[in-house]
């Protein structure tokens, strides 16, 4: 009677985490056969359970907890392989821009771009994906800023953080040769 | 000085990259169109920009797309 009266005193959202943690094992195998990396799938499990915690309000009482979870989960998968993909194919068409440039000055064009977008994949990941979205799908900063999330001015100033970085990248090795 | 008047203040990198993506009202593209002209070194850097994402678009079209169906 005692440990009834108890529970009734725990509020709703201390008992959702007290389940939720006891989901971590099964959502840290189900995170990892999702990404196949050990540290991909740790973040791919925070992620889903800071998800969960925030959405916690939309979760139906009585149902499946961790089917529910595991949704969130594949969601915020997709959503990431998504961002990967566009960010790989922005470096991959530099590359493809060297192997395929008729003249050696064109090839360092392509080297130089390859590895200035390196850095900005590596550095500022959303910066890339928004570039990508705005210079290479041709979408509106409007429509970019929907996508992503974020405000109109973010996506303005992330699309020219690339450019200035490129152009950067590029008068840096017109100095080095010049010198 | 007239010119000075016409194109206002000088444009910062932010703003000349909205500029190149058509993503400034119209007074202000105009008002850029004429500091860009006393400027043909920015022009020209703008010029290179242009040019370097034509052949990276024209690179990435040539790949799968990056959305699944």
């Amino acid at each position: 009677m005692e440990n009834s009266a108890d529970k009734s005193k725990v509020p709703a959202g201390e008992a959702f985490q007290t389940e939720l943690l006891a989901l971590i094992p099964a959502l840290r195998r189900q995170a990892l056969a999702l990404s196949c990396n050990p540290a991909l799938a740790e973040d791919l499990m925070q992620d889903a359970l800071e998800a969960a915690l925030k959405m916690n309000s939309s979760y139906a009482q009585g149902t499946n907890l961790g089917a529910w979870v595991f949704t969130i989960m594949r969601h915020i998968h997709r959503n990431q392989l998504r961002k990967h993909r566009r960010r790989r194919r922005l470096e991959t068409s530099a590359n493809s821009i060297r192997s395929a440039a008729p003249s050696p000055e064109d090839q360092e064009t392509g080297l130089v771009l390859q590895d200035a977008l390196k850095q900005v994949g590596a550095m500022h990941p959303a910066a890339m994906e928004t570039f990508s979205l705005v210079v290479i799908d041709g979408m509106s900063y409007r429509d970019a800023a929907i996508k992503t999330a974020v405000p109109v001015g973010t996506v303005r100033s992330r699309v020219a953080r690339v450019r200035r970085i490129i152009l950067e990248a590029f008068q840096e090795t017109k100095d080095r040769a010049s010198a | 000085m007239t010119r000075r008047r016409e194109y206002g203040v000088a444009p910062s990198f932010e703003e000349l990259s909205a500029y190149m993506d058509n993503e400034l009202d119209p007074a202000r593209m105009h008002e850029i169109d004429l500091w860009l002209e006393l400027n043909p070194r920015t022009q020209a850097e703008l010029g290179r920009i242009r040019k370097i994402e034509k052949s990276l678009k024209s690179a990435a079209r040539k790949q799968p797309p990056h959305e699944p169906p």
